[in-house]
């Protein structure tokens, strides 16, 4: 008897306490957030206007997903119109702020393309901004390495809509030709 | 001038080779993008012997730190992981390559030049060394 008021009364509270975590969480608003990125400092809300806003969540020194994915994007870029180009943003957020400053960001994203904003905030921002997005990551040390540790990371690109829905995002690995032709669909209907 | 000087290379590194039963081909260094004094470099390394081999280490005078690592993807969330050795198993080829296997190369000592050949040493688990030029790509 004492058992059952027990686990029942246990049970409650952690209906009770996951209630209030997931009410936390929807109150959680990423648009609103000051992100500190190479063009200054802005929103998300200001940045999707109007516009197809891709992000990519990634680090310096990661040597393969991130520069295959961003010289990717680059080459899809540079086959895209000026006029197609304006209804784009695409943003690389930085998943490493301790160890990457957004002077390196800036350039290391420029040089796939001009197009490419980086975005880098603290760890303490960075948890709520990853989680709301569905975005995984993960700092694991690693023993025997001069690296110290390095950053496990969901790697498609996630794609949002001017009016900030989550569209199907874009899978890692998809070549220029497919992701050039996913684009234009996109941005077909957005509009 | 450069051509024939890579040609030189090549057919030089490929008589070193030519002793040993391990064939390392296609041996490329990512170009690190500005920003990034990380990258990686890639090959095959066919085995021809009918004994298994390991890689077990890489130099060269481009870093003081080459690693081996593996890359896995699940769930759509991509781990890198340091590896002790690479196996190399009798009469197979192991394939080092984008999203697998890689030799990771820190701390680069100076900048890399597209397109030029990269000395890199290769230490085999039976004491063979093997000594090959790798060429930096851009794309990879």
């Amino acid at each position: 008897m004492t058992k059952t008021i027990l686990s029942t009364v246990a049970l409650m509270a952690i209906l009770i306490f996951s209630y209030l975590f997931t009410k936390k969480e929807t109150e959680y608003n990423p648009f609103s957030l000051p992100l500190n990125t190479s063009k200054g400092v802005t929103t998300l809300s200001d940045l999707k206007k109007g516009k197809l806003t891709l992000m990519y969540f990634g680090f310096l020194t990661c040597p393969d997903a991130c520069p295959t994915t961003l010289s990717t994007v680059g080459a899809t870029f540079k086959e895209m119109t000026p006029a197609e180009l304006e209804k784009i943003n695409f943003l690389f957020v930085d998943l490493d702020p301790e160890r990457d400053t957004l002077e390196r960001l800036k350039e290391y994203a420029g040089y796939f393309h001009p197009k490419i904003i980086s975005v880098s905030m603290p760890l303490k921002d960075l948890d709520p901004f990853t989680r709301f997005f569905g975005v995984v990551f993960m700092k694991v040390p690693l023993k025997n390495s001069k690296m110290g540790y390095t950053i496990d990371h969901s790697t498609g690109i996630l794609v949002m809509s001017p009016d900030g829905k989550i569209l199907p995002h874009i899978e890692h690995g998809t070549n220029k030709t497919v992701m050039l032709a996913l684009l234009r669909k996109m941005l077909t209907e957005i509009k | 001038m450069k051509n024939i000087l890579i040609t030189l290379l090549i057919s030089f590194s490929a008589a070193t080779m030519a002793a040993s039963k391990i064939e390392i081909k296609n041996a490329t260094i990512r170009l690190p993008p500005p920003g990034s004094n990380t990258t990686a470099m890639f090959m095959t390394i066919a085995n021809n012997d009918n004994v298994d081999r390991a890689l077990e280490k890489i130099s060269g005078p481009i870093s003081d730190d080459f690693e081996l690592h593996e890359m896995a993807m699940e769930n759509g969330k991509m781990s890198m992981r340091n590896v002790p050795k690479i196996a190399l198993k009798k009469a197979e080829t192991t394939t080092l390559k984008p999203g697998g296997l890689h030799v990771m190369i820190f701390n680069l000592k100076r900048p890399l030049q597209e397109n030029e050949a990269v000395e890199v040493k290769l230490e085999l688990d039976h004491q063979e060394k093997l000594s090959i030029k790798a060429i930096v790509k851009k794309d990879l």
